[in-house]
């Protein structure tokens, strides 16, 4: 009950920042009009590169928002009051990430299919991109609470939030961007899916504690 | 038993840890050099020449004990940051931020004498091999840890811990990096010739000098890891009286000494 | 004598080799050095400063 109502106030005070949900998707469209105009706009060459650059936009795009999850709750005080109300600090951390999630990993991997057509992902793919997206995103929103509690003391950390989160992301993306690859060229992304699957129930399992770890830390 | 358990506890209190690795600091640095000094030699001039690789092999003596310790040092990172993050030991603290930039330097050896070794073997001077990329993602583990730590500099035990947690973070995550990367390698290209070669190490004369490379870079680490985590201890207990004790009592020994 | 440090037509790359190898460590090296001098420097004149203080009350 009181878990539920964390969440329905974060996804609240997340929804009335509409930049959470706007800015990936336009840091999306910008990026993405710069592969033709660097590239060459022949399909044969953007389709080749399509299940990467749709994969890391949807990882960047991402990674942009991560920095300011903890941010307002730990300058107004709202951590604070969790841990003095007894509050379980790993469940709070969740309830961070199951809203981040709602307000910025559902746009983001609905919009991925838009950033497909264009950059001529081939057609079967789709599915698989989405799914893929759909295993991934609560990924980033997870791993991005651990790295924003770290980071929530510092000043102009976003940098210091990259270098922390990306050597977490890489077999993410490896497997994410690996298994559209692979339905592109036709054969089955099963595999890859299921280790993205094994990625998310462990990121499930310790991005909460290793969150609240660390927001212990900075409390202190 | 009982002596090894109060040696332990007794490396665990700063004034005796600065106490007891004051004297190890100088035999390391002179192993580390006898054993470089006998180990290149050895294997620059007497080891034989590869058959397939021709002397460009060579480079295994410093490449490989190099890419050992990055690894060997991330190691003990993590595990220093879990005893420093657990039980608040101070020591541990000093050991894990001063293992950090020498892990980070062997790492960057490793890079880069790889990348030596890339050009005639590879013809490039960089592949996205499985060694090769999981060993940069290794450097920004590393760089992740120093990071964090000179971001708080105001507060340098608040730092260690947040440090210690992302060093364990790296330490949770640097198997699933590696087997993701292996794999990854092993499906988007056919494998690249490997450095270490099908041919391998096998003659007696050429694993000599490796191994006593291996053992020198291990005595050089101990020797920076000891002189940085001493400064570590210096600088954050400044104020404590022993500190005042040892330095002072460093200089009475050196007039005396010169007296003589 | 020269012939002893001939590696065939991986000169370059041997050598690189061990030059990285031996600047990486030398700059670890000297930086340790430095930062420890730095260290006991600061608590040295710290310690005499405030000695000084006590001793002229």
């Amino acid at each position: 009950m009181r878990f539920g109502a964390l969440v329905k106030r974060d996804v609240l005070v997340s929804w009335r920042k509409k930049s959470n949900i706007y800015q990936p998707l336009v840091f999306q469209l910008l990026i993405v009009t710069m592969f033709p105009l660097g590239l060459g706009a022949g399909a044969q060459t953007l389709a080749k590169i399509a299940p990467a650059v749709v994969w890391i936009l949807a990882l960047l795009s991402t990674l942009i928002t991560l920095e300011n999850i903890f941010k307002d709750d730990y300058e107004d005080g709202s951590l604070d009051v969790y841990v003095l109300s007894g509050m379980s600090l790993p469940l709070a951390a969740f309830s961070k990430a199951t809203a981040h999630w709602l307000t910025t990993g559902i746009p983001v991997m609905l919009f991925a299919p838009v950033i497909g057509v264009l950059m001529h992902l081939p057609e079967q793919s789709y599915g698989v991109l989405l799914l893929s997206l759909l295993l991934a995103t609560p990924i980033f929103s997870l791993l991005g609470t651990v790295g924003s509690a770290l980071i929530v003391n510092i000043k102009n950390g976003g940098m210091l939030l990259s270098v922390l989160i990306m050597p977490l992301l890489s077999p993410v993306l490896i497997f994410g961007a690996g298994a559209v690859l692979e339905t592109t060229l036709g054969n089955s992304a099963l595999g890859h899916l299921l280790l993205l699957l094994g990625c998310a129930v462990l990121a499930l399992t310790l991005a909460p504690l290793a969150a609240a770890a660390a927001i212990k830390v900075n409390l202190e | 038993m009982n002596r090894l358990l109060k040696f332990y506890h007794e490396l665990g209190s700063p004034p005796s840890f600065y106490r007891i690795t004051s004297h190890w600091l100088k035999p390391m640095l002179i192993l580390a050099i006898i054993f470089t000094l006998y180990g290149l030699i050895d294997g620059l001039f007497f080891a034989p020449e590869d058959y397939q690789q021709g002397d460009s092999y060579r480079i295994i003596f410093v490449h490989v004990p190099a890419a050992w310790m990055s690894m060997f040092i991330y190691a003990i990172v993590g595990i220093s940051g879990i005893m420093a993050f657990v039980w608040r030991m101070k020591v541990a603290e000093a050991v894990m931020m001063a293992s950090v930039p020498i892990g980070a330097i062997f790492t960057t050896i490793t890079l880069l004498t790889g990348m030596l070794w890339g050009k005639p073997m590879w013809g490039t001077y960089w592949d996205w091999d499985a060694r090769m990329t999981s060993e940069l993602i290794l450097l920004f583990l590393y760089i992740g840890v120093m990071g964090i730590y000179s971001a708080y500099d105001e507060d340098p035990r608040k730092a260690a811990r947040l440090a210690a947690l992302v060093a364990i973070i790296g330490l949770i995550n640097l198997p699933i990096i590696r087997y993701s990367v292996y794999w990854w390698t092993s499906i988007h290209q056919g494998s690249s010739v490997s450095l270490m070669g099908e041919s391998g190490i096998k003659d007696w004369a050429m694993l000599r000098p490796l191994l006593v490379m291996a053992l020198a870079t291990k005595f050089y680490y101990i020797h920076s890891m000891l002189c940085r985590a001493q400064s570590h201890l210096l600088k954050t207990e400044q104020d404590k009286n022993w500190v005042k004790l040892a330095l002072t009592g460093e200089r009475k020994d050196k007039t005396q000494g010169g007296n003589l | 004598m020269i012939e002893i440090f001939d590696m065939g037509k991986y000169d370059f790359y041997v050598w690189g080799s061990i030059g990285v190898f031996f600047f990486a460590l030398l700059a670890d090296y000297i930086s340790v050095k430095a930062k420890s001098n730095h260290i006991k420097r600061l608590i040295k004149t710290k310690s005499r400063k405030t000695r000084n203080r006590s001793n002229q009350r």
